[in-house]
């Protein structure tokens, strides 16, 4: 009998031990898969580019709750069109830029589901663009773009569902095992990005210096240039037989309507505009023609939402000789300042929105305008201006080079600019934005120093 | 469904649960529903043929008379040819409609041709039970790619419902990850260049085209040993033992030797049921008499290995496809073996008369090496998918080599980077090491087990991780299906 009890305790400790072993296999494995799913998947936290996108949506969902009153979403348009702490500087309005790149409607519907968690916003600003978005040509990265950077939550979860079950459907029938590949790669990114190894760089093993302090509220600022090279009018003259252009999605215009429905359900206006995109559409299908602005007219006023165009209904006073970073798809700083200025200024009297304080915008207000100061000398073009610009502001320093000048800013110890002298006497900036990436690496290096 | 799957891992799971879960008498049930439910996975009416299969099998073995027998082979074997020749006829005939090709087809039908021989020769008893013989049948883990059972051999097996045993379930999992290391990183790494090289191979010539060739050996190798590894990990895990299909091919001196250790099952397939029977026959032996007499003892004595190899190598060419690469390829073999045994004797004496050192490992190693560029040749013919352009290839294999412009950067092709070289070479040699380990006998999951606790599970994790990493895999990325699926 002892015996028997010897031999049973023998086998229950050793399955123990192995339940211990397997347990602790297991416990290891995670640990080593969780910390190298960390490494490999992108931060998208780099200086000031439109891959600074975690820092962005981080930034914003661990603000503080009901801090902002408008919320901007859509495509590359909204984001590199709407500057937050413009709006706030002048009008101590509280508000956030969250658009990305070709931005899917249904990313913006699950991104704002989950603004609504923390956020009481009374106005979304919902740039038009997204009703063009072409469903079926929409890249993985731009899904993944917002996915990967949405907190843990019911709306990751929907959004993740809606991502799988979109490229399931891509080919003649239902996918399941590219549904249940793409629904777990959202919450183990690792299946996705695996293959990185040969990518990392510093940023993804060390927090790059500077990142952490983040002045923009979303906002893309950019200081490249390139005129439009056309008119509004000519524009919609060169688009006049592309009737196709004005096609709204029926999926978009479907989204678009369940993105009202929960703004109503959070007491919350939805309001459709249009930043301005003044180009030819031969090598970019954005051109914002006539045609389009009538489109998306037809279908707001048949859902009763509120659209206002910044192209055809308001006036900007949009230059398109300077305001533009493409050539008239994106506003650069110029353009933004003016647009962020005007549809502030008309949020604010629309909706009555309130004046508030906002600690986090306070703080930011320092960094943010030794930024805006180099973005706005990298976008001046007249050599006279420039050097009366330089007057004002004391701490750049201008050295002659062969081809023109370079300034130095000298708090910083660091090039904000590279100016070539064109023969008509005009200048042109040479790398602009990456100068300004490194001025803002530069800058919070000495601000936290 | 197919192994590299998300979707295979949950079924997976759910299988071993049920399976263990269950007590012994019913496990059998078990591994048939889920065996069911991953048929299913590739359309209902698969099933159905799987179905009408099985039943002609199982009637025959019941009913184990000669013309019963025919009858069955016909029926097995009329659908197998209209899974596999049935495109190429309705194509012909202008016929619409699409033609069902069942998954597995060409494994589980010679699985029950083997099997109603057996019945036949007495070899096994009948089974009486339909839903067994079923199970023997679309047993999943060897129903994508084989190995091919015996029935005599697994059906006990899969009835037994062994206990769970820690050990046997640790050893499976490591074979599956192997398994997958070989087919993820280093068999569809490889697909990244041969694809491209065969896919455009307009764009290239030379010494493109030759590693591309020698590359797919390797790839297919390593792909269809790996589908192999997880599908005995797999069936390990559930205490069932499947035949091996692989043993170190690429090691053989001869191509005798390599059909011994490649595709195992097939060739034994061939051997037992086709080979054997037509060497004994009293038809051949009469033939083979009559010609010792009238040409040469020689002549007449060859014949008796000549025409069983020739039909079977015409079948085994058949088996992997119709077209008239695969009837080549079949041809190609057939000669290389028929010539190596008819006049091995001769082709033996060469060395000596050469004064070489056949005992020497510079030696044996020539004739590994030889050996792999014979298959290599082999996959000239079926690799690119066509014979216009196998011939288009060898035609351009030589002359102009691109040597200069191919190593300095012309080799990666397809954005693949020196980062995907290196890993490529370092997991290849990996696989070298461990077969050349395993050629001298050694157990490599044995002899890990047997160190400490820490290095085990570097090894581990070593393995699972690199295949998490290096695997090519991912959402939108459509991994070459398993090869020998196609089959």
């Amino acid at each position: 009998m002892s015996n028997n009890k010897g031999i049973n305790n023998k086998i229950h400790s050793s399955r123990m031990g192995k339940f211990r072993k397997v347990l602790s296999f297991f416990v290891i494995f995670s640990i080593l898969f969780l910390l190298l799913q960390n490494l490999l998947t992108p931060v998208w936290n780099y200086p000031n580019s439109e891959d600074n996108l975690s820092y962005s949506y981080e930034g914003f969902f661990q603000s503080p709750s009901n801090t902002y009153d408008v919320i901007f979403l859509g495509t590359s348009h909204m984001l590199y069109g709407i500057s937050p702490m413009e709006i706030y500087k002048e009008y101590n309005v509280c508000t956030y830029n969250l658009g990305t790149s070709g931005q899917p409607i249904d990313a913006t519907y699950y991104t704002l589901e989950e603004v609504f968690t923390n956020q009481s916003p009374k106005v979304v600003v919902l740039d038009a663009s997204s009703l063009f978005t072409d469903e079926e040509h929409e890249l993985d990265s731009l899904w993944r773009f917002v996915m990967d950077s949405l907190p843990f939550g019911w709306a990751k979860l929907k959004y993740a569902n809606r991502y799988a079950t979109f490229f399931a459907n891509q080919g003649e029938e239902f996918d399941l095992n590219e549904y249940t590949l793409r629904f777990a790669s959202a919450f183990f990114p690792m299946i996705e990005y695996h293959d990185r190894f040969d990518e990392l760089n510093e940023n993804d093993i060390f927090d790059v210096p500077g990142v952490e302090e983040y002045y923009l509220a979303g906002y893309f600022l950019q200081t490249f240039h390139e005129s439009s090279g056309v008119t509004v009018d000519e524009m919609n003259a060169y688009e006049k037989e592309n009737e196709s252009l004005a096609n709204i999605y029926s999926h978009n215009a479907k989204v678009l309507e369940q993105i009202q429905k929960l703004c109503k359900e959070h007491e919350c206006e939805l309001l459709l505009t249009k930043i301005p995109a003044i180009h030819r559409g031969k090598w970019y299908t954005g051109a914002w023609t006539y045609a389009r602005y009538e489109a998306v007219k037809s279908l707001a006023d048949s859902l009763h939402i509120s659209y206002y165009d910044l192209l055809y209904d308001g006036d900007i006073s949009i230059d398109v000789e300077k305001d533009y970073t493409d050539g008239g798809a994106h506003l650069n700083y110029l353009g933004a300042k003016k647009t962020s200025l005007f549809l502030g200024e008309y949020l604010k009297d629309t909706y009555q929105l309130e004046e508030k304080t906002y600690k986090g915008f306070e703080e930011n207000e320092e960094g943010y305008d030794a930024l805006t100061t180099v973005a706005f000398l990298q976008l001046i073009f007249d050599e006279k201006e420039y050097d009366e610009y330089l007057t004002h502001h004391k701490q750049f320093v201008k050295e002659e080079t062969k081809n023109g000048f370079v300034v130095k800013d000298k708090l910083c110890d660091v090039l904000v600019d590279e100016v070539e002298q064109n023969k008509d006497g005009s200048l042109s900036h040479v790398n602009a934005l990456f100068y300004l990436e490194d001025y803002w690496l530069a800058y919070a290096k000495e601000k936290t120093s | 469904m197919t192994f590299v799957t998300i979707t295979f891992f949950i079924f997976l799971l759910a299988a071993f649960f049920c399976y263990f879960v269950t007590k012994k008498p019913y496990r059998w049930m078990v591994l048939l529903g889920f065996s069911v439910l991953f048929y299913l996975f590739a359309g209902y009416e698969k099933l159905l043929f799987v179905l009408i299969a099985a039943l002609i099998a199982y009637l025959v073995g019941k009913y184990a008379t000669k013309r019963n027998l025919i009858f069955g082979i016909i029926g097995v074997v009329g659908l197998l040819f209209y899974a596999k020749a049935g495109e190429a006829i309705y194509l012909a005939l202008s016929l619409k409609g699409s033609v069902i090709v069942p998954l597995g087809i060409s494994y589980y039908s010679f699985s029950v041709i083997g099997y109603m021989l057996d019945v036949y020769y007495k070899k096994t008893k009948p089974e009486e039970n339909f839903f067994h013989f079923l199970l023997y049948m679309i047993y999943f883990p060897q129903i994508l790619e084989g190995p091919i059972p015996r029935y005599k051999s697994l059906m006990p097996k899969l009835l037994k419902g062994e206990d769970f045993s820690y050990e046997r379930v640790c050893f499976g999992l490591q074979r599956m990850v192997w398994g997958y290391f070989k087919k993820l990183v280093i068999a569809d790494r490889i697909a990244i260049y041969t694809g491209e090289i065969f896919g455009n191979y307009k764009s290239y010539s030379g010494i493109y085209y030759f590693t591309a060739i020698l590359l797919s050996s390797l790839q297919l190798y390593a792909d269809f040993s790996g589908c192999m590894d997880i599908a005995l990990g797999v069936s390990e895990c559930f205490g069932i033992t499947l035949d091996e299909n692989f043993k170190r091919p690429f090691f053989s001196k001869t191509a005798a030797e390599f059909w011994r250790r490649w595709h195992i099952t097939l060739g034994t397939f061939f051997k037992d049921y086709v080979y054997m029977h037509i060497a004994i026959s009293p038809k051949l032996l009469k033939l083979s008499k009559t010609a010792k007499e009238k040409i040469s003892k020689e002549f007449g004595k060859s014949l008796i290995t000549v025409i069983p190899l020739s039909v079977v190598w015409i079948l085994t060419g058949l088996w992997h496809g119709t077209g008239a690469d695969y009837i080549l390829w079949g041809c190609y073999w057939g000669v290389i073996i028929i010539i190596s045994s008819v006049f091995g004797k001769k082709l033996k004496a060469l060395p000596k008369v050469l004064s070489i050192d056949t005992s020497s490992k510079a030696y044996q190693r020539a004739q590994m090496i030889r050996t792999f560029f014979i298959f290599s040749g082999a996959r000239l013919l079926t690799a690119p998918g066509d014979l216009g352009v196998s011939w288009y290839l060898l035609k351009r294999m030589f002359l102009p080599w691109h040597l200069s412009e191919y190593f300095s950067g012309g080799a990666l092709v397809n954005d693949m980077t020196l980062v995907d070289v290196a890993i490529l070479f370092i997991s290849i040699m990996i696989l070298y090491v461990v077969s050349s380990l395993q050629e001298k006998g050694i157990k490599i999951r044995e002899k890990i087990a047997s160190y400490s606790i820490l290095l085990r599970w570097v090894f581990y994790y070593g393995l699972i991780f690199a295949t998490l990493v290096f695997g090519i895999y991912g959402p939108g990325f459509k991994s070459s299906d398993f090869v020998y699926i196609q089959f």
